[in-house]
């Protein structure tokens, strides 16, 4: 959504315009369902956390600060509501402690064989299992990284953890994906 | 299973883009109005309804109207002229000219007192009706 569009509309939501939160919400449903869905694992659950986050952002919309993104705002409502029904996620964000790890950039791939597409969508699928079965406070951190494309900044606001350990978080995420990928390879 | 064993770079480059395609679930049917509606069910629709002052008022106003009537119709003619030719008597001796003034003055600080209850009690709204 054009960001002046999505301002427009919080401006009129604020001031008590239904029709414009409406939008909102149908624009950023799929985002927080998914989100919501990656720390429950349950489509019932989440499908509750994510009704109950809009309603609880419709609440708390007058105290919405226009300098901040209503997305990251948004998904901080869902990961807190997320935290609140299931402590063992906020334990598992809070036990994962600062390592120093490398920024990683990914490199670009320079396998063009055919018969590596076919190998290539092997591994992916079977990765896609893999980070279906990450520990819910992983799933959390990918999804804000690759499925909501939020810096490791905005994930720390969010989900109001040191930057260091969301770092710390994404890589161990990746080295678990990275050591199962192995196995897939050794067969 | 591969050709040849991936190289470290290679091997996350796979991971980033099984991360980066990790498909989205589509969002559950009429979410949307399901938000909605449990926003609505939080506005409480407004409701006509009467306040005990309302009522005191209501009865004291029917009560001045009714004794009117009774004491225009309980009056013999006699006393009613009588009661006329006193009140124009005190008329008389009134300063008609400051009236009207008066009337004026009194209007101001009518509407004043009630621009003022107004501003006092018409600024605490609930957030949700709107």
């Amino acid at each position: 959504m054009e960001q002046t569009h999505e301002a427009e509309l919080v401006r009129r939501a604020q001031a008590g315009d239904a029709e414009a939160f409406g939008a909102l919400v149908t624009e950023h449903q799929r985002f927080v369902y998914n989100l919501a869905l990656r720390a429950t694992s349950d489509a019932h659950e989440a499908e509750d956390v994510a009704q109950e986050a809009f309603v609880r952002a419709w609440l708390a919309l007058p105290n919405f600060r226009r300098q901040a993104q209503f997305r990251t705002w948004l998904y901080r409502i869902v990961t807190n509501l997320c935290c609140n029904r299931l402590p063992r996620l906020r334990r598992d964000l809070s036990a994962l402690s600062e390592e120093e790890v490398d920024e990683y950039s990914a490199p670009v791939d320079e396998r063009t064989n055919p018969a590596y597409d076919v190998e290539a969508s092997e591994q992916r699928a079977f990765l896609h299992q893999r980070i279906a079965a990450l520990p819910e406070s992983y799933r959390l951190l990918v999804s804000l990284r690759y499925q909501d494309e939020l810096s490791y900044e905005e994930i720390a606001d969010v989900l109001g953890l040191p930057l260091g350990t969301v770092k710390t978080g994404l890589f161990r995420a990746r080295a678990q994906l990275r050591e199962a990928l192995r196995e897939f390879e050794t067969g | 299973m591969s050709t040849r064993p991936l190289t470290e770079a290679e091997a996350l480059a796979a991971v980033d883009d099984a991360l980066r395609t990790y498909p989205l679930a589509p969002a559950p049917a009429a979410f949307t109005p399901k938000v909605m509606s449990r926003i609505r069910a939080l506005t409480p629709t407004p409701r006509f309804s009467l306040a005990w002052i309302d009522y005191a008022i209501s009865l004291f106003a029917a009560g001045m109207a009714g004794l009117l009537i009774l004491l225009r119709q309980s009056i013999p003619p006699q006393t009613a002229m009588q009661a006329q030719l006193q009140i124009m008597y005190l008329f008389m001796r009134f300063n008609v000219a400051l009236l009207w003034p008066a009337l004026l003055v009194g209007g101001l600080v009518a509407v004043a007192v009630l621009l003022m209850a107004v501003a006092l009690f018409g600024r605490s709204r609930p957030a949700l009706v709107r």
